[in-house]
């Protein structure tokens, strides 16, 4: 094992127990994750797998597959997270109004 | 006007940012005819506060800003809880005249229409206030809202409307920033309601343009439209 599959077995993990120590999610998502991190295991270890693959779906390298999968991951990533955050502001939007309509004030009339 | 109009079912609607300079003499003339006023303060961060605390107008304070369009859908849900029959929807820098209420409630009071739109390019004159930019940007909008949501106006953005009670309830927005007016239509459309057009005058005063949107607002706003199109 050289050093940069040294250095990315070790962010894998990293990011792997950071995510099952500070989430709670679903199953599916549990699952999700695990598999993406047995195949970034799989293809640090074995970088020659990719290239495989990537004959398989007629790309060359399979560091130019990779790449692919990343940028489509990443786009869909973003996605999912707008729509996240779209809610979020929802949520919030109601509970600043729920406050804002619960101490509303009506001023007396009276001339400075 | 057929029927009598019991000013104090009228609610006022004005969404307020950062307009405790000028808010005092928007407000005078409303209160004046007897309306209901209600301010929502958009957590502005001068004195709005302090300078309508002597005024019987109904404050309401949103703790962080969260856009017209949210402050616009707050003061309507507290009417509604109040028991407005009308809802005026009135922009807190000055720019529209209340004595145009009346000729907008006129169609909701006769029953001919839900929801109505003021424009200011109905009546030969009011369009010549209208900078040149501002009209071609707004002759833009006309044409994207017409395409997107079906319905076709002489204006757009045009923050001036009135609903009855029963549109104002089912009406419900959900863009926070400026893109509530189109989505106005689109939901006037969805819903069903009866829609018409008045026509209002508009003062561009240095105050308003100073507080107004710039054009490259506008394709701001068309990327909210696009993207509740898209993703609902």
């Amino acid at each position: 094992m050289n050093l940069i599959q040294l250095t990315l077995t070790l962010i894998s993990v990293f990011i792997v127990v950071l995510y099952f120590a500070k989430m709670r999610s679903q199953l599916l998502d549990r699952i999700v994750v695990m598999t993406l991190f047995i195949a970034s295991l799989v293809t640090i270890i074995r970088p020659d797998l990719t290239t495989t693959i990537a004959h398989y779906f007629g790309v060359g390298r399979g560091s130019d597959l990779v790449f692919y999968l990343m940028i489509s991951g990443l786009a869909f990533l973003c996605v999912v997270l707008y729509i996240k955050i779209r809610k979020l502001e929802e949520t919030q939007t109601v509970i600043v109004r729920e406050i804002a309509i619960r101490e509303a004030s009506r001023g007396q009339y009276r001339e400075r | 006007m057929s029927k009598a109009l019991d000013r104090k079912r009228v609610f006022v609607i004005i969404p307020a940012y950062n307009e405790g300079r000028i808010i005092r003499s928007v407000l005078a003339p409303l209160i004046k005819a007897g309306y209901n006023v209600v301010v929502v303060d958009d957590a502005s961060a001068d004195d709005s506060q302090t300078a309508l605390s002597y005024l019987p107008v109904f404050y309401l304070r949103h703790a962080v800003n969260l856009g017209q369009g949210a402050a616009l859908q707050t003061g309507i849900s507290f009417a509604l809880q109040q028991g407005a029959e009308y809802i005026i929807h009135f922009d807190a820098d000055g720019q529209h005249h209340p004595e145009d209420i009346p000729v907008l409630l006129e169609p909701l009071i006769n029953e001919d229409a839900d929801i109505v739109f003021g424009s200011r390019f109905m009546r030969p004159g009011d369009e010549e206030s209208v900078p040149r930019i501002k009209r071609l940007a707004l002759r833009a909008g006309i044409l994207v809202n017409w395409v997107i949501t079906g319905i076709k106006l002489t204006d757009a953005h045009n923050g001036f409307r009135a609903l009855n009670r029963q549109a104002a309830g089912r009406i419900y927005l959900r863009e926070n920033r400026y893109a509530h007016a189109s989505e106005i239509l689109v939901q006037v459309r969805r819903l069903r309601l009866r829609y018409t057009e008045r026509p209002t005058r508009i003062e561009y005063t240095e105050y308003s343009k100073s507080k107004g949107q710039s054009l490259w607002n506008a394709f701001n706003i068309l990327f909210d439209v696009l993207i509740r199109r898209l993703i609902g």
